[in-house]
């Protein structure tokens, strides 16, 4: 079995701060696990998943380049940004990432408090909190969901931490205002074994809970899916893939923001087209996103991804398009049957003499949306 | 621009008509929800383009509208979803046939376990009825199953062993009846791997009916859904539309949301318990999440809906007592008579944990706890009710769980809306130490001892060290360790 080489995007991630020197705005935990050596039948066949080791260098470079968050990167492959500890490959024989792997640097923000403590300074790290996780996964108890680890042999030793349990710990801590949990992992509710749980006491209490935009691949009891997103592409999960496109500005909303709100309604979106009342297409490989914790998060504006509508129209004819009757987005002259234009998640209607249509743009939307 | 957000409340009028159980969305541009209801919405918008969004038991329907002018009206049904208990609507010409096989197996049942029976005793029926669209062996819907007397395992009954089948339509349905002693019994299901469990509770004068469903053949090995109802005996097995009900409130159960909690869906449940008390546990269980709810924070970030009236919530605390009264007349002797004509002498049979469990949820509408607290030690169906008895504060709490009870279930999940185990005996004290070594993983540097250098705890001071190695190894409080780790306050001093 090959591991899959990892793309030097820790390279460019920020150190952590020096002392004294400000907050990086925030902290990030990306785990992607990818190869499970003693995870298929019997306990000694492999059970790999091709996905979880780009999915979480992409999503590690997204949170760098655009959050400018320091980043724990843990994968397969191996180790980088993680504090007292240099950066380290793994080869699959080693079977890591482990439990202890995982849940380090959620401990080690707790060390990293309590240092900054004893230095005079605040136990708060950051604003913003960022859990990412990506390989197998099941679903505990409702709303919880829990990332297998390496080391787990099927199906005596299953290893794993119940990452839900942690941010809601966090929550209640003084460490960071918002937390930000994605988990691209099946919800099948098929072990019945105990997570890795926080078992710290809770400090003081804060004034309420720190906001939670918690986002999962697949509702309960419900499979994650992975495939390649273009025809001759890698292998991703296909939740992963559609997250990061919203956050590249799919999901951008009628104010020209991404937020967690926009992010849900395009996740959630099927790309509708027309009045007609449409069966939704739970349980197929798009399948329903999950989402826990809605509180508003903002992640900045977004760049409107480009749209064909084809529309049944002759060349030259005007293409009216509008949010609603006081939000006009767009007029556009059809050519080769289509109108080219930017837009983000939202419902919108096609107007021109004799022509009328609502549609949805969604992550059910393709590139070319069929108007006729 | 004119959003839901700041709409004054003069644009046009917006009427959708759903099912009377469904959830109905109204979805703005600014992707809120700008309207909900249950069975129907009657609201007035800001004009614009919305989506319109039907949920009703785990299947949903969508819609783009553009509400202008004076008024739009949208009918939005949903006649199909995944039923496992079989709804005539949704099981159409194959009703006769199901209603058919499912009475001859009724007609069939013979007692069990044979040893200790007496004519003196109360027998109930209890009824597994599984269907499967797969079709082969493996795919029996009743394999690998097997059900007997809580901790009485040794009276043992396959399921699959003397089961009737017959295909009708497109699947294989298969199934038994037995009668037993009313009590609680356990469902066991072997998926390769492990024993799961899960409860089952005969009452005496009741039809327990336990409908299966398998029929996923790319996940082989997963255990068959489940929904388990009660009936009258002399009810048809397959229900009417007006029982529809029963499924869309295990789903919403199952899901943990917190939806379906109109007056008119509510009262359906309650109601329902006279022929059905499952309808009764699961439908206080919704009302008592709808007071939880709507005496929630007001200004906690996430909004929690509740579509159920003001009076219904004040005067909740009648229609939880009067509803908890009912139910222990029902469950715990009486049967399906009505519970004036069931003397306190009838209740001859133990609270059932679901019921215990709804009297510790609702305690501050109830009496002052017993003292001493009752022992519990059965465990309840549904998970909703093992939460409540695991979560109440030992001060609040009405039974004593008692901890062989939890010793022989803690390793549990939700399955579906239903507490499920795995067939596995663990003590409070090893549990909680192997809790403690897992979550006592430190960054593997500072574990091993191979601290670079430069590492900025080594710069800081010795207290600071201690504290983070300490970190997971403090002194955490019992009660904070059995919150954690799901294990009921009333054991807490165990630990």
């Amino acid at each position: 079995m090959a591991s899959r080489a990892l793309p030097q995007a820790r390279a460019r991630m920020p150190a952590r701060p020096a002392p004294g020197r400000s907050q990086p705005s925030a902290r990030a935990i990306v785990v992607g696990i990818g190869h499970y050596p003693r995870y298929g039948a019997g306990g000694t066949a492999e059970n790999d998943l091709k996905g979880p080791e780009l999915d979480a260098t992409m999503m590690a470079e997204w949170l760098v380049e655009q959050e400018k968050a320091h980043v724990t990167l843990i994968t397969s492959s191996g180790r980088s940004g993680q504090r007292g500890s240099r950066n380290k490959k793994w080869k699959v024989t080693d079977m890591r990432p482990r439990l202890e792997d995982v849940q380090a640097p959620l401990n080690g923000f707790m060390v990293d408090s309590i240092d900054a403590v004893q230095k005079g300074g605040k136990s708060r790290l950051a604003n913003r909190l960022y859990v990412y996780m990506a390989g197998h996964g099941y679903m505990p108890e409702p709303n919880h969901l829990a990332l297998v680890t390496t080391e787990s042999i099927n199906p005596g030793f299953i290893q794993s931490i119940q990452a839900t349990s942690w941010v809601d710990w966090f929550a209640e801590q003084h460490h960071f205002d918002e937390i930000v949990l994605w988990m691209d992992c099946c919800a099948e509710r098929n072990y019945l074994q105990p997570s890795s749980k926080p078992l710290q006491p809770a400090t003081p209490a804060r004034q309420g809970r720190a906001k939670m935009f918690v986002a999962f691949a697949a509702k309960p009891s419900l499979q994650a899916y992975e495939a390649p997103i273009d025809p001759d592409g890698p292998v991703r999960g296909i939740f992963t893939a559609r997250l990061l496109d919203a956050l590249a500005g799919a999901a951008t909303d009628e104010t020209g923001m991404v937020t967690s709100t926009s992010i849900i309604g395009h996740l959630s979106g099927e790309g509708l087209v027309g009045e007609e009342a449409v069966e939704s297409t739970a349980g197929t490989a798009h399948a329903e996103h999950y989402f826990p914790g809605r509180d508003l998060i903002v992640f900045g504006p977004g760049k409107l991804p480009k749209y064909v509508l084809k529309v049944p129209l002759a060349d030259g004819a005007k293409v009216k398009i509008t949010r609603g009757p006081v939000l006009p987005v767009a007029t556009r002259v059809v050519a080769g049957g289509a109108v080219k234009v930017g837009l983000g998640t939202g419902y919108y209607k096609a107007e021109a003499p004799g022509f009328s249509r609502l549609f949805e743009i969604a992550a059910g939307s393709a590139t070319d949306v069929d108007l006729s | 621009m004119s959003t839901s957000a700041d709409f004054d409340g003069e644009g046009p009028r917006l009427i959708v008509n759903g099912d009377l159980d469904a959830e109905l969305y109204v979805i703005g541009n600014d992707l809120r929800t700008a309207a909900y209801g249950v069975g129907s919405i009657d609201q007035r918008l800001a004009a614009g383009i919305y989506k319109l969004r039907a949920v009703r038991g785990g299947a949903s329907k969508e819609q783009l509208i553009e509400v202008t002018g004076d008024l739009v009206e949208i009918r939005l049904k949903i006649e199909k979803f995944a039923a496992i208990a079989p709804i005539a609507p949704i099981f159409g010409d194959k009703v006769p046939a199901i209603e058919g096989f499912a009475q001859k197996l009724l007609a069939a049942a013979r007692m069990w376990p044979r040893a200790g029976k007496s004519p003196a005793m109360p027998w109930s029926r209890l009824m597994v009825l599984g269907h499967s669209t797969a079709g082969s062996e493996a795919d029996d819907p009743l394999a690998c199953m097997r059900i007997f007397p809580w901790r009485n395992i040794a009276s043992r009954r396959s399921l699959a062993a003397g089961a009737r089948a017959k295909r009708i339509g497109d699947e294989m349905w298969r199934g038994s009846a037995i009668l037993c002693r009313p009590g609680t019994y356990i469902l066991d299901f072997h998926d390769g791997i492990q024993w799961v469990r899960q409860a089952v509770l005969v009452a005496p004068g009741w039809d327990t009916r336990i409908f299966m469903r398998r029929g996923s053949a790319d996940m082989p090995g997963a255990p068959p859904e489940v929904s388990i109802q009660m009936a009258r005996p002399d009810a048809p097995v397959v229900y009417d539309d007006r029982y529809q009900t029963v499924e869309v409130a295990r789903r919403a159960l199952e899901l943990n949301r917190p939806i379906l909690v109109k007056d008119h869906f509510i009262d359906n449940l309650l109601e329902g318990k006279w022929s059905n008390p499952i309808m009764g546990l699961t439908g206080l269980h919704l009302f008592l999440e709808a007071i939880e709810r709507s005496e929630a924070d007001p200004s906690a970030s996430q909004k929690r809906r509740v579509d159920m009236s003001g009076s219904r919530i004040q005067h909740g605390r009648e229609i939880v007592r009067e509803v908890i009264g009912n139910l222990h007349k029902l469950l715990r002797g009486g049967g399906a008579r009505h519970p004036s004509e069931v003397p306190d002498s009838d209740l001859t049979e133990p609270v059932p944990a679901d019921l215990a469990a709804l009297e510790t949820r609702a305690g501050r509408f109830l009496d002052a706890p017993p003292v001493p607290r009752p022992a519990l030690d059965h465990p309840p169906m549904f998970w909703a009710s093992w939460v409540a008895l695991r979560d109440a504060p030992a001060d609040v709490a009405r039974y004593d769980v008692q901890q062989r009870l939890w010793s022989e279930t803690a390793h549990s999940i939700a399955a579906g809306p239903y507490f499920s185990w795995q067939a596995r005996r663990v003590s409070l004290s090893g549990y909680v130490l192997a809790a403690r070594e897992m979550a006592a993983a430190l960054p593997p540097a500072a574990a091993s001892g191979a601290m670079p250098a430069a590492a900025p705890m080594e710069k800081a001071s010795r207290a600071a060290d201690a504290a983070a190695l300490d970190v997971p190894l403090d002194p955490i409080e019992a009660e904070g360790i059995g919150r954690a780790l799901g294990i009921p306050s009333t054991l807490t001093r165990f630990i």
